[in-house]
């Protein structure tokens, strides 16, 4: 009898879990957060949530307000909806560009984070422009709501294209980590929103962009898989220095490839002086005029792709020691030494920009499609 | 699940290696602990501390070791407590889930020590698994992080163990289940392999810790285990980190009824109550104690005193009684 007795107490104090009781209907399950950095210093933040009744023809419903932190906007939000705003199925956080140059995301990335009820597989980008106006005016093809489809093709340019993968924690992380620096997409309003550019940080303030073509070597430089392709376009006497014969009257020649597989060598001669190589094997996809594949050709033009790439790496090099960021982490490099192991950000940031950076580019090609 | 951090704090990247020693360390103590065990034939520890220091001291001794245990249930629990009330159950009373660990543990130990041992079985194989998502998490690795190796100053090392040696505690506990051990050659053979795999699912989980997060991540991240998991990402489910809280209830519940138990035991053997009721009268003490020591500092700080209390014991301890079973050629 007692042991029954304590199971139907236990049962009935159960139910006092209720509590949390959520019911689907009333959540308003945000998708998308946005801030913007107002004239009078004010943030708005901008929400997105799912709409579930079928009848109406909106799937989704924007809510924006102004405040001073995230969670004096979050209050002014629940105002202005009959629903309970739930953050467990964000997707994306979008901050406007002046406010990642001016004040710095970590502050309203780190509330985030404490949230329990966010996930870390959350995007984070950056918007050229009013967040408010991309979440309001975007279009989203046949995705449910703005959230979902900026989700998707985040995604997709992760794991095909030339976008790296910065979800919260690898934010923070690197936020946190000496000697690194963290990028983050950058998205323009055209009709829906696009990948201009990337973003790039010093600590946590951005401090610039370049482009997804350039952010293609920090992603080799990771040694991660990339799927983009890469274009490159070789002058005809180049061509005729090295012999190898292609038709008259062109100027130039293109050549698409696709890296298939990359390897980073860090050699760190002092804390001022790094060679830095990379090898890549590349699939030739596209050439503008016919080129004879033999394996003599292949070598020079190998040679060619090498010197080509091995000068645009630089200039990305010292534009990025100009703005003062470090994506590719020669810091955190140069820190994994015994001898430099005391290495702080303050004067990381002072030597870098005088850091000689040697690098060196060397390219195979593995294959050149179905076509010799 | 806080342990990386805790490794992290004292000694860097170098936290693996303190792992590493602190488990020789706790070899040696294993090792006089069934040598001494080994004198007096199928008695526990609490017999023991009778027969070696008198009816008066004994009992004094055990009144120590009963709070120890009573205090370790407690610190376990209030962790779990602060976990789950911190993932996915905010606003609720802390002594409520307080109240079903205990009356769950009670139940257990009911069950003597048959079912305690079965617990302690079954909620291994419950969990193990567990432990197979953590190579999910590889895409987010720096290998840079846990170099330099071997940075971290001697003295500094030092210091590491004495801190991470209590955060591997739980091998006492053969002290006082070894009269229940049936084939006595082996114990010593069973409970090194406890020791080291117990070591070694730390140290995968430290050295995975370190290259997942960055330093002053890592020192911000309270359950850098739980952390790692929200990155896991399973086509059927996407938050795993909320099973893994529930399926945390497993592998401290062992640990609640096997301290429980022991507890009980020695509650009967110093005051000579029945064990059912001193189950009872330590689970009611326990529930009382969770309206006393309820936020995250004072349940810290409760932990640390309790982690300090067991090293004297367990570490500092089992020397000195070898040593005065060797004086008095028992």
């Amino acid at each position: 009898m007692i042991r029954i007795g304590i199971v139907v107490i236990l049962t009935l104090m159960l139910s006092g879990c209720g509590l949390l009781n959520k019911t689907l209907e009333e959540q308003g399950i945000s998708t998308v957060l946005g801030y913007d950095l107002l004239d009078n210093n004010k943030i708005k933040g901008t929400v997105a949530l799912l709409q579930f009744n079928p009848n109406k023809p909106q799937t989704q419903y924007i809510i924006s307000d102004t405040g001073k932190n995230s969670k004096e906007i979050r209050q002014k939000l629940e105002k202005k909806t009959n629903h309970d705003l739930t953050s467990g199925q964000l997707r994306t956080i979008m901050f406007q560009d002046r406010l990642a140059q001016e004040r710095g995301i970590k502050n309203l990335l780190d509330t985030i984070q404490r949230d329990n009820t966010i996930g870390s597989l959350v995007y984070v980008a950056i918007v050229n422009g009013s967040v408010e106006e991309l979440v309001n005016k975007s279009e989203y093809e046949d995705a449910s709501d703005i959230g979902t489809y900026i989700y998707n093709m985040f995604e997709k340019q992760v794991d095909k294209e030339m976008l790296n993968n910065i979800n919260i924690h690898d934010f923070i992380s690197l936020y946190y980590e000496v000697g690194v620096d963290p990028t983050l997409p950058v998205l323009k309003l055209d009709k829906t929103p696009v990948v201009q550019s990337v973003a790039i940080f010093n600590v946590d303030k951005m401090v610039g962009t370049i482009s997804t073509q350039e952010n293609l070597y920090i992603k080799l430089s990771k040694g991660k898989k990339v799927f983009g392709y890469k274009t490159i376009s070789i002058p005809v006497e180049e061509l005729k220095e090295e012999e190898i014969s292609i038709e008259d009257g062109l100027e130039s020649i293109e050549i698409s490839f696709k890296p298939t597989y990359s390897k980073s060598d860090y050699k760190i001669i002092s804390k001022d002086h790094v060679v830095f190589s990379l090898q890549v094997s590349i699939e030739i996809n596209e050439v503008s005029s016919t080129i004879d594949f033999n394996s003599e050709n292949t070598k020079k033009v190998e040679k060619l792709i090498s010197k080509k790439m091995n000068n645009e790496f630089k200039s990305i090099i010292s534009k990025l020691q100009e703005m003062k960021s470090d994506p590719f982490g020669f810091g955190s490099k140069i820190k994994s030494l015994r001898q430099y192991s005391k290495l702080e950000d303050n004067e990381w940031y002072d030597i870098y920009p005088k850091v000689l950076i040697e690098t060196n580019v060397s390219v195979k090609i593995k294959r050149t499609g179905v076509l010799n | 699940m806080g342990i990386p951090r805790v490794l992290y704090q004292e000694t860097k990247q170098d936290a693996w290696i303190v792992i590493i020693l602190s488990g020789l360390i706790l070899s040696f103590i294993l090792l006089i602990m069934i040598y001494t065990l080994k004198k007096f034939n199928d008695k526990d520890l609490f017999q023991i501390h009778g027969i070696l220091f008198g009816e008066i001291i004994g009992k004094i001794i055990n009144t120590i070791l009963i709070l120890y245990f009573l205090s370790a249930f407690y610190s376990i629990m209030s962790e779990y407590i602060e976990l789950v009330i911190s993932w996915g159950n905010e606003g609720v009373y802390y002594w409520f889930p307080a109240f079903v660990l205990i009356v769950l543990s009670i139940y257990g130990v009911f069950g003597g020590v048959k079912v305690v041992a079965g617990i302690c079985f079954i909620t291994f194989w419950f969990t193990f698994w567990l432990i197979l998502l953590l190579p999910l998490t590889f895409d987010h690795f720096i290998f840079e992080r846990i170099a330099p190796i071997f940075n971290t100053p001697v003295v500094d090392i030092g210091q590491g163990m004495l801190k991470t040696t209590y955060s591997l505690l739980g091998f006492e506990c053969i002290l006082f289940i070894y009269p229940f051990v049936k084939d006595k050659t082996k114990v010593f053979r069973f409970t090194l392999l406890g020791i080291w795999f117990t070591l070694l699912l730390m140290l995968s989980l430290t050295i995975v810790s370190i290259l997942f997060f960055s330093p002053n991540h890592l020192k911000h991240t309270i359950w850098p285990i739980l952390n790692m998991m929200s990155i896991v990402r399973l086509p059927f489910i996407e938050r795993f980190e909320y099973i893994a809280v529930s399926f945390w209830i497993l592998i401290i519940y062992s640990n609640l009824t096997l301290f429980l138990w022991i507890a009980s035991k020695g509650i009967k053997r110093v005051f000579k109550l029945r064990q059912k009721k001193g189950v009872y009268v330590s689970g009611i003490l326990i529930f009382i104690l969770s309206f006393v020591i309820n936020d995250r500092d004072s349940t810290e700080k409760f932990s640390d005193f309790v982690n300090y209390f067991g090293f004297c014991l367990w570490i500092c301890y089992p020397i000195f009684l070898f040593l005065i079973t060797k004086v008095k050629k028992v």
